[in-house]
């Protein structure tokens, strides 16, 4: 029969192993789906913006570290490359490079 | 079936960003071999939409309905300047279509009234049922009339919220075209956490860009519930150097507060006395939509609590929440935001279907405001989950530089633009 759900409190099931030293790092394709707000579906972007795609993995790591450190002035990219460490910024380039 | 749920939790705090990854015991389920399973979205707005698109991208085996109850999306996003009268609704209203042409979404237009998460179906108001084997929620959010003396359904016919995109949009627009010049229009912002932090604001300088050009003499007066707002800074000295004298903010503790509406008097009720209007734009307090209260989602203070990682549901297992209708620690309540989470609760569903543990999550947010058609702010984010929830990584983000020269003003005005069309497409097409 059909009922609207009634609020159930689950048990507490988070079993937190505080100080467990192996997890996921962030996969590249996962830091790449935010780029795909502005610089389009798939790095091909529809309003202008730079393209994700068919750029060198190096190209694309040099302009990030170059926001990342100011070393390059943009106006909210420099913001946003802080968010990744330079491992990630890494993995992130070789990631888009391959985007066809 | 048995219903019990087994979640792990692993996780890591390095580099200034902790990761978690969850496992899911139980969801290894006979969808996972071969065929690849049914996912049901309540609400085609920025988060749902994108939910739907992407979960289609990662997994073309899947089977993806999205039920909507609008015809159309009309995005808050860009209403602003739908009231500053640089943009018409037309301009901010988009299909869905494209979502069911280019990716297979199997778009229902209908309301979701029930769900029933022990046989896993979505009821519709047509009664029609739809099975899933995971739901993801985006409802946005609804207004809780009533929270405020005075500030019903009937009243918002009279002093607009327009706080959702549409018919609300219009009649604030027309009420600002009527009013003569001179007049006083009266905006008042709601207490955190509401859609969209910057909003208020933003539709304080599109107002006020409409009267410069149009009704000089007029002024434009915020009563906040609040002590201080998002981007404060910027929008002020954006106020100073565009509006000098026109738009005035009172906090909360100073008479901002709002205990009343008489809408029919255009006058709202303050600690310090009443203040009238000749147009009165009323924000008031939210809630998350109601099939997420309904379907017992949200938690007595009307929002839901999810998992950072999964976006699934604290409350019912099974069902995903995204977008304005959720807690999401540090994350705003944004067409940005809404978009971000989406892309990550559609993966983990995919994963979940897939018997596999959700991905660990990067987040982000961008905020783009107008404080006049060439002089754009903006805020952005990026976030990562941890054990106390979504949190922003240190030492990135912010906002805008306090002192910037026009052309980066101009600069970040024309991202604006570009910002909405991508996001538009990103999320519909
Ligand atoms: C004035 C204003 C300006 C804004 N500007 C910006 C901006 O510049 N940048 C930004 O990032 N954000 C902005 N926002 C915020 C943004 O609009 C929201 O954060 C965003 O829309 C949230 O997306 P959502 O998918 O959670 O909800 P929504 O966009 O509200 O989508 C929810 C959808 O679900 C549907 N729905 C609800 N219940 C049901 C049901 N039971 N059955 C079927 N369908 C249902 C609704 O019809 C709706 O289409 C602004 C908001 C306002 C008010």
């Amino acid at each position: 029969m059909w009922t609207y759900i009634k609020p159930t409190a689950l048990a507490a099931c988070l079993i937190l192993s505080a100080g467990a030293a192996a997890a996921d790092a962030i996969k590249p394709e996962t830091m790449a789906r935010n780029c795909f707000t502005c610089h389009g579906t798939g790095g091909h972007p529809v309003n202008g913006l730079a393209p994700l795609v068919g750029i060198d993995a190096k190209a694309i790591e040099t302009s990030m570290i170059d926001f990342r450190s100011d070393r390059r002035q943009a106006t909210i990219m420099n913001r946003i490359a802080r968010g990744l460490s330079e491992a990630e910024i890494a993995a992130l380039a070789q990631y888009l490079s391959t985007l066809k | 079936m048995s219903r019990s749920r087994e979640t792990r939790r692993k996780f890591l705090i390095g580099a200034g960003a902790a990761l978690g990854t969850l496992a899911y015991g139980r969801f290894a389920p006979a969808i996972a071999q071969g065929a690849a399973g049914r996912i049901v979205v309540i609400g085609g707005g920025f988060g749902g939409a994108t939910a739907a698109k992407y979960a289609r991208l990662l997994n073309p085996g899947l089977d993806v309905t999205l039920v909507e109850r609008d015809p159309s999306y009309v995005t808050c996003p860009f209403s602003n300047m739908v009231l500053g009268g640089t943009r018409t609704l037309a301009d901010i209203t988009h299909e869905r279509s494209g979502l069911a042409r280019n990716h297979g979404v199997k778009l229902v237009q209908g309301e979701a009234v029930g769900i029933d998460a022990g046989s896993r179906q979505v009821r519709l108001a047509s009664g029609q049922t739809l099975p899933y084997d995971r739901l993801l929620v985006a409802p946005g959010i609804d207004i809780r009339f009533g929270a405020v003396e005075g500030y019903d359904e009937a009243a918002a016919e009279l002093v607009p919220h327009a706080w959702k995109a549409g018919p609300q949009t219009t009649l604030l627009r027309r009420q600002l075209e009527a009013m003569e010049d001179g007049g006083t229009v009266i905006i008042a912002a709601p207490a955190n956490p509401f859609r969209c932090p910057p909003g208020p604001y933003e539709r304080a300088s599109m107002i006020a860009h409409y009267l410069k050009t149009h009704k000089p003499r007029s002024k434009v007066l915020i009563l906040d519930a609040k002590e201080n707002f998002s981007k404060q800074g910027l929008f002020q000295g954006g106020w100073e150097a565009e509006y000098p004298g026109m738009i005035e903010w009172v906090s909360g503790s100073a008479g901002g507060k709002v205990s009343r509406v008489d809408a029919r008097n255009r006058t709202l009720a303050t600690e310090f006395g009443a203040q009238k209007g000749a147009v009165v734009n009323f924000i008031p307090p939210q809630q998350a939509g109601r099939i997420a209260i309904a379907a017992g989602l949200a938690d007595d203070k009307g929002w839901c609590p999810v998992d950072p990682v999964s976006f699934e549901s604290k409350q019912v297992p099974g069902v995903h929440v995204i977008g304005d209708a959720i807690y999401a620690g540090a994350m705003p309540k944004s067409g940005t935001a809404a978009n971000s989470q989406a892309k990550i609760a559609a993966a983990a569903m995919v994963n979940l279907l897939g018997g596999k543990a959700a991905d660990a999550p990067m987040l982000a947010n961008t905020c783009y405001s107008l404080v006049s058609p060439d002089y754009g702010i903006s805020v952005t984010g990026i976030y990562v989950a941890t054990a106390e929830g979504i949190k922003e990584v240190p030492n990135s983000g912010g906002v805008s530089p306090a002192r910037a020269a026009a052309a980066i003003r101009k600069q970040e005005a024309v991202y604006t633009d570009a910002w909405y069309k991508g996001i538009v497409a990103d999320s519909l097409a």
